[in-house]
């Protein structure tokens, strides 16, 4: 393939498209005259377009469409005119198509924010749940002081459990 | 009234330019103006779909749901382009979209990349030039719904557009919602991925190299 020929080939869709700059038509068509290469892929792509109208023609030609009509306005009758909101779920769905990455970012930036914002509310008193768990069944708590942290020393019987909070440390 | 068959460029400004009294007609409610609309391009639709789906009965629910919705959103409807590139695109989104559904949309196009894009539009055989080419047209046609078939969605929609109803590439960048360049672009490598496949079926080799025209080179011209 010569230069020019390799400056044809992309110029000959658009001018059998009809879109080719007048510039670019009058020094396609020269080359096109002097070169049988550059009107074999010419006549290749308009034989590929008439082939696919060809086809397409045939295979619609045949198709019965004569109800088409009354059906679109047996939907509109019964679906009404107006612009829906597609369902929540196509919505997600379509969203989770087409923007999994960001979602999936957002999403685990916001968990961590409820994380840190849960940490940060977090009350002093370590494990209120089990410390009450513990009372009921007669255990000693003693809240202490760690200077830095803040703490529960929790007896019962040979058993002792220290908790230990460093939410003071945090704060500090 | 009759139905619009296959419509070069200029007959189609002819068509918007009938279209308007109609949509107007149909924005104010006018069943029978929608009805004419609906008749007018209902087999340019159905034609788009089948040739995009390849199954006839997904292809009338398109035409159906089509018009649906072009009823629904015709109050919106400003005529900033014509009726039918309008339609024309709810269409098109509507067939992508069963292609999605179905897992048919390729998102990448492996086969697309530059150094693959060689020898395969050099010249084809001279018959395509001379009188032999009556007959490789003929054999062109049985294959052609192969060779569409192993385009991905870009391509072929981009390819069947142009081809099926001769839309401009300022239409065809309305209806697929993407730049004239990208029009162009896709349109080369959509052809050019055709004539590979049809030389395949044809037996024919690749003589010389492909110039480079990497897709996504835009507005050059």
């Amino acid at each position: 393939m010569n230069r020019r020929c390799e400056e044809s080939v992309p110029l000959i869709g658009p001018y059998l498209d009809g879109e080719l700059h007048e510039e670019d038509l009058a020094w396609l068509e020269d080359h096109l005259v002097a070169c049988p290469a550059c009107t074999a892929r010419r006549e290749l792509i308009r034989a590929q377009g008439n082939a696919i109208r060809e086809r397409a023609a045939a295979r619609a030609g045949t198709a019965d469409l004569s109800g088409v009509a009354d059906a679109v306005f047996a939907r509109i009758d019964r679906e009404g005119s107006q612009p829906k909101t597609p369902p929540l779920t196509v919505w997600g769905a379509e969203m989770w198509g087409a923007h999994r990455a960001a979602l999936s970012a957002s999403a685990g930036v916001a968990l961590a924010g409820c994380l840190a914002l849960a940490l940060f509310l977090m009350p002093a008193r370590p494990a209120p749940v089990a410390i009450a768990s513990a009372q009921s069944l007669g255990a000693s708590i003693d809240e202490i002081d760690f200077e830095n942290h803040e703490g529960v020393v929790m007896q019962n019987g040979a058993t002792t459990t220290i908790w230990v909070d460093d939410h003071a440390a945090v704060q500090q | 009234m009759n139905e619009s068959r296959k419509t070069p460029a200029a007959a189609q400004k002819s068509d918007a330019a009938d279209d308007k009294p109609l949509v107007r007609a149909a924005q104010r409610g006018d069943r029978a103006a929608f009805r004419a609309l609906v008749t007018k391009y209902q087999r340019r639709v159905y034609q788009l779909a089948v040739s995009m789906l390849k199954d006839p009965d997904e292809a009338m629910d398109i035409v159906q749901e089509t018009f649906v919705r072009v009823h629904r959103y015709l109050p919106s409807f400003k005529g900033d382009s014509s009726f039918f590139t309008w339609t024309y695109r709810i269409a098109t989104n509507l067939c992508l979209d069963v292609s999605r559904k179905k897992g048919r949309v390729e998102r990448v196009d492996i086969d697309e990349t530059d150094a693959d894009i060689e020898a395969h539009m050099d010249p084809p055989s001279a018959a395509f030039a001379g009188p032999q080419r009556a007959a490789l047209n003929e054999e062109l046609k049985e294959k052609m719904d192969e060779a569409l078939a192993s385009l991905s969605e870009k391509h072929r929609s981009v390819l069947l557009l142009r081809e099926l109803d001769g839309l401009s590439y300022e239409e065809l960048a309305k209806v697929l919602g993407i730049r004239k360049g990208t029009v162009m672009s896709r349109l080369f490598h959509a052809r050019l991925k055709m004539q590979r496949k049809l030389r395949e079926y044809l037996g024919e080799e690749a003589k010389d190299e492909e110039p480079d025209v990497p897709e996504g080179e835009e507005e050059r011209r």
